[in-house]
């Protein structure tokens, strides 16, 4: 490999931006990637009226004649949650001949139906489990049992990977194709990603590429895969270079989120999860935002209707997004905020150190700093983020040993750029809405935030066309 | 720690002017379909080119002949390409073919939409071609910088460890997604350049450029990318198509003639498959094929990436009709994997799959003893293997074929002759006893 020792020369250009935002050209307001909330779906009669809205409303973003993603017929007996097994919720990812359900639901594996429909789901003869160290002797049997039980046609195989963010790589990855290759597995064959966001990005890609692809059904069992990572067909491995830098976009036959398996997450990883559920608020969904506002310390305390309701509700954010744009040309960028900064941290700080759902916290205050300073947000919202992510025990700051050289060096490779030029997704007017726009030099600090690492920005924004 | 803590070096766009786009789907203009020259020799120009259209289909012709008179196919002047499309709808991209093409820049620069490109290739080609192709794609066009990977040449390097250096440099060079890759090589460079294509940053825009007749007539043209595991060729992979393939004729010029032979088994494979005519053709031509005569090459070229193209827009994934193509290397390939990556040349397995293929539909009474002794013939004068090695066992083949990709649920399919010449099915339903007959027939144990 070649060395990368070089150093770090930048020319900059000589007109800095000034606080005020009068001299600020807001070229991007145009752009501003204003979409309209998703389809609302009602909760489940419940006697808590917090996060009851208590209508069913489908909103169709304007100018967009597609059909509704999220589809969830009201049942009134039930909360969502309940630990018996109920119908599951069901969030569609609309993909035209391609789409995807996404069952969520308590005890969902104990409905060996719902994996072994083999209209849709599982279509030939044999099955790869691809799981890790800490979620095979949970649940694997489980599992098995699912996929066998009353049919003698399908038989299982397995392979075990080692658990963590560090083995996201092409050494672990090779395990994958070894196993199946010498369990003779054919085109026709399923792979089944059972665990958190690493092993179903992984499962993901070794199913894209076996034999030039086979099918795979998607069971996550954290909250940032059930809330996220399973959920778009995003899949892929890391370099030592930098995060998911090598992957393809590949979506599953389905993803089956039972939410019993969280009784066995540990907090630090719950709260992990909880940074991408935030994200969604911020984005595009202020409703759901406040929601979380009022409901935190019950997500922290694993209340299950409240986890159910806040996976139900990011499942639909995220469905809909990738429904409108599956390849990330524009409206899919915007799941990013708070990630290129925060894949800075993952690689700068070594993959593994923090959960990835950390730094996308601290990450996502980097953000927000940035869209204040840039007179985009006001003081409020970045104190409503500060306050929100404290409460779900999560950093709002960088790790102290991060440098501004880690940083530039690492998002100089985010899939972000376009020909050199740095793209973000930065929070602009009232919440719930950000753009995606680049800056030609970006040099970071973050005076407030780690003595060491300065953010400031150089640069007006250019002007990105988006296709959506 | 990752060693990403190391400063490095950043060239960031200096032009505030540039215009920037967020579109990463390339506006392939439609290739302006140029017919091939007449010759004087009867035989290269049969006086008419078309491909049968499939019943039922109402697509466009892939190749449109409208004959031209002055201008044989790859005299060495700078001509127009012939143009063959192969038809994907909204993803449809042309192959260019024609000597001389890698000085005509603009052909290749219309299909690079970023500033950096990188070129794949390996360390036989790189000192002949790589400045040639670095010069068509910068010349006149200071905005596109370009790297390149230079790997190690042959079958036995198509593996993950050699895909990495692909990814270690497009990382290092800071490419992003709007760069592209350009494979420059034969189809051990163009399956892997495509393949790391595939998967860098999920997908980046990747151009084929065949310097062996194998890639030129076959491997570059249809989207099948991937890398070889040690249990079995091109076990991973994706289906990525290129913007555009670019066939140079002038680089069979400096091909050894062992590689040369080996392409010619995909020719053939054509005429067998689905082109009668094209097989009489190269019964009629195959010395002239051997003499590297320009002119028989260039169509023979042409013909096959016409038949290729015609399967690929039909069938693009493989649910039926592509596999078809496969015809000699469900054995072929066990051959390669059996005998170790890279002893024999693809071509040379695929020859010799497909005499134990004709064996097989012969045992079957699904084709007459002519369409056998021709298909010796023709191979022998190709100067071909018609046989597997040695010590290729039963065993082996049966453990091989096991895991190619054309198994279905256990079920193990291939492509067989039935009928007249130029037709062939593609079938799990045979007598095993014929197979096992032939694999007896053809191995000592």
């Amino acid at each position: 490999m070649a060395s990368i020792s070089n150093a770090f020369s930048l020319s900059l250009p000589s007109n800095r931006i000034a606080n005020s935002s009068s001299d600020f050209n807001p070229i991007t307001s145009a752009l501003s990637l204003r979409v309209n909330k998703p389809a609302k779906v009602s909760l489940f009669g419940l006697d808590s009226g917090e996060f009851s809205p208590g209508r069913v409303a489908v909103s169709k973003p304007s100018g967009i004649g597609g059909r509704i993603c999220a589809n969830a017929t009201p049942v009134m007996d039930q909360p969502v949650g309940e630990k018996s097994s109920g119908a599951p919720t069901i969030v569609e990812v609309d993909l035209g001949n391609r789409s995807y359900p996404i069952y969520i639901g308590s005890g969902l594996l104990d409905q060996p139906e719902l994996l072994q429909n083999f209209d849709r789901h599982v279509h030939g003869k044999k099955v790869i489990v691809v799981t890790n160290t800490t979620i095979a002797p949970l649940y694997l049997d489980k599992v098995v049992e699912a996929l066998t039980k009353g049919n003698t046609a399908v038989s299982v195989e397995y392979v075990i990977l080692p658990d963590g963010e560090k083995f996201k790589d092409m050494d672990t990855l090779m395990k994958v194709f070894d196993k199946a290759n010498e369990s003779r597995l054919d085109r026709r064959c399923t792979f089944v990603a059972l665990g958190g966001g690493v092993i179903g990005d992984m499962c993901g890609f070794a199913a894209a590429s076996f034999l030039r692809s086979v099918n795979f059904i998607q069971i996550p069992t954290t909250v940032m895969a059930q809330v996220d990572s399973s959920v778009g067909g995003k899949t892929g491995i890391n370099h030592p270079l930098g995060k998911n830098l090598i992957g393809a976009f590949y979506q599953p036959q389905c993803v089956l989120i039972d939410t019993d398996t969280l009784d066995t997450l540990p907090d630090r990883e719950l709260a992990s999860g909880l940074a991408e559920v935030i994200k969604y608020g911020l984005i595009r969904d202020a409703e759901f935002f406040e929601w979380q506002e009022k409901n935190m310390e019950k997500l922290i305390a694993r209340n299950p209707n409240a986890l159910a309701y806040a996976i139900k509700r990011s499942c639909e954010n995220k469905a809909e997004v990738v429904s409108f744009d599956e390849k990330e040309s524009g409206l899919r960028a915007t799941l990013n905020l708070g990630h290129t900064f925060g894949h800075t941290i993952e690689t700068g700080f070594g993959y593994g150190q923090w959960l990835h759902g950390e730094a996308v916290a601290a990450g996502t205050v980097m953000a927000v700093d940035m869209s204040y300073r840039l007179g985009w947000i006001d003081s409020s919202i970045v104190k409503r983020v500060d306050d929100i992510l404290l409460r779900a025990k999560l950093p709002t700051a960088p790790p102290e040993t991060m440098t501004v050289e880690m940083f530039k060096s690492v998002m100089a490779v985010d899939k972000k750029v376009a020909d050199g030029l740095l793209r973000l997704i930065l929070l602009k007017g009232p919440l719930g809405n950000c753009v995606f726009t680049g800056f030609l030099l970006i040099e970071v600090h973050c005076r407030s935030l780690v003595p060491s690492c300065n953010v400031s920005i150089y640069d007006k924004p250019i002007k990105i066309k988006h296709i959506y």
